[in-house]
C-alpha cells in the first residue's frame, strides 16, 4: 500500500518535472536492474535462510553476555557482524544481553558491528547492487569502526564515573 | 543475464552452505533452511521490486550536476561529511538505502562519498534511533551510542578515499 503510493508519487513527479521520456528511461533502467538483481537476490535469500537455520541463537547470547573488557569488544564485533536481520531482531537481542549483564561498551560495539559489518546485509544488498569491488573497500573501511566506538565508550564510561566520584 | 564474480560467489556460497547444513543437521536442517528462506522471500518480494522502481525514478529526478557538486569525486572531506549526514537521514532500511546509494553512484557521486553515505546510514540511523533505540534502550544509552559514533562515517569515508586510489571501480 505504502509502496504503491510512493511509486505513484515519484512516477508522477518524474513525468511532471522531467517529461515522459524520463519515465520511459527510468522504466528501461528498472528492467535492466531487475534482471541483474533478481538471480543474485535469490541466492542471497537462500544463504540468509540457511544461516538462520544453522546458528543457534542461545549460543550467541551466551557468548556475548559473558564477554567483557577487551575480549568482549572482539566477541561483540564478531557476533554483531554475524547477526542477521534488521532492527526487529537486533534490538530485542541487545535488550536481552543487557539484562544478562553485558556492559554498555560491548552493546555499543555489537550494534556498530551489526550496522556496519553485518555480512548478512552485505550479501543480500550490497554485493548484488553495488558489486564486489565497492563492497570490499566499504567493508575494509568499516572494520576499525566497532573497535573505535567501543574504545570511546570505555573512555566515556570512565569519564562519567570519575566525575560522579569527584562530586560525591 | 550478466554473469560476474558476485554471481559466482553468491551461488557458490549457497551450494557450500546447503552441503554444510546437510552435513551438520541432515535433511531436517535443509528443510528448515528452505522454510527460513521462504519466510525472508515473502518479506523481500513485497519490497525490492518497488524500492528498485522508486530508485529508478529517483535517478531521473535527481539533478545529477547538483549531487555531483555536493558529493562528487572531487569534493573531498566536505563531500564526505555531507554524504555521512545525508545517509543518516535516509528514513528506512537496507531495501531503500542500497538502491539509493546505487542511484547516487549513477548521478555522479564519488565512491568514497558513497561509502560515507552507507556508513552514515548504518550508524546515525535517525529513523532506527526514533523507532527502536530510544524506545527499547532509553535516551542515555542512545546518546552515548550516537555520541561515540559521530566521527565513524567520516573516518570510513576518509579511509575509502585512500583505498580507492588503489582500487579502480
Amino acid at each position: 500500500m505504502i509502496w504503491s503510493a510512493v511509486v505513484t508519487v515519484t512516477a508522477l513527479l518524474c513525468w511532471q518535472m522531467r517529461g515522459p521520456a524520463a519515465v520511459e528511461k527510468a522504466l528501461e533502467n528498472y528492467v535492466d536492474q531487475l534482471s541483474v538483481v533478481a538471480p543474485r537476490m535469490l541466492a542471497a535469500l537462500l544463504i540468509s535462510g540457511f544461516i538462520q537455520a544453522l546458528v543457534p541463537r542461545a549460543l550467541v547470547t551466551q557468548w556475548l553476555g559473558k564477554g567483557a573488557g577487551a575480549k568482549g569488544v572482539f566477541v561483540a564485533t564478531g557476533v554483531g557482524a554475524l547477526t542477521p536481520g534488521g532492527p526487529m531482531l537486533a534490538f530485542p537481542l541487545v535488550l536481552i544481553l543487557r539484562n544478562a549483564g553485558a556492559s554498555t561498551t560491548s552493546l555499543i560495539t555489537f550494534l556498530t558491528a551489526w550496522a556496519t559489518l553485518g555480512f548478512h546485509r552485505i550479501l543480500m544488498w550490497e554485493l548484488p547492487l553495488l558489486g564486489p569491488d565497492f563492497a570490499l573497500v566499504r567493508y575494509l573501511t568499516s572494520v576499525p569502526l566497532p573497535f573505535a566506538a567501543g574504545l570511546l565508550a570505555v573512555a566515556c564510561t570512565w569519564f562519567v564515573a570519575r566525575r560522579r566520584a569527584a562530586r560525591s | 543475464m550478466k554473469l560476474d564474480a558476485s554471481f559466482a560467489i553468491l551461488w557458490g556460497g549457497v551450494a557450500l552452505l546447503m552441503l554444510f547444513t546437510w552435513y551438520k543437521k541432515g535433511w531436517a536442517g535443509v528443510r528448515q533452511g528452505f522454510a527460513d528462506t521462504w519466510g525472508l522471500t515473502k518479506m523481500v518480494i513485497q519490497i525490492i521490486p518497488f524500492a528498485l522502481l522508486v530508485a529508478s525514478f529517483f535517478v531521473e529526478l535527481l539533478p545529477g550536476h547538483l549531487i555531483a557538486g555536493l558529493i562528487g569525486k572531487d569534493t573531498g572531506f566536505t563531500g564526505i561529511v555531507i554524504a555521512s549526514v545525508a545517509g543518516g537521514l535516509v528514513p528506512s532500511g537496507p531495501f531503500l538505502s542500497f538502491p539509493l546509494a546505487l542511484s547516487l553512484f549513477h548521478t555522479g557521486a564519488g565512491p568514497a562519498q558513497v561509502v560515507a553515505f552507507i556508513t552514515g546510514w548504518s550508524v546515525y540511523a535517525f529513523y532506527r534511533v526514533i523507532v527502536w533505540e530510544i524506545p527499547m534502550m532509553g535516551v542515555q544509552f542512545t546518546l552515548v551510542r550516537v555520541g561515540v559514533s559521530l566521527f565513524l562515517p567520516i573516518l570510513s569515508g576518509v579511509l575509502a578515499e585512500l583505498m580507492f586510489q588503489y582500487v579502480r571501480l
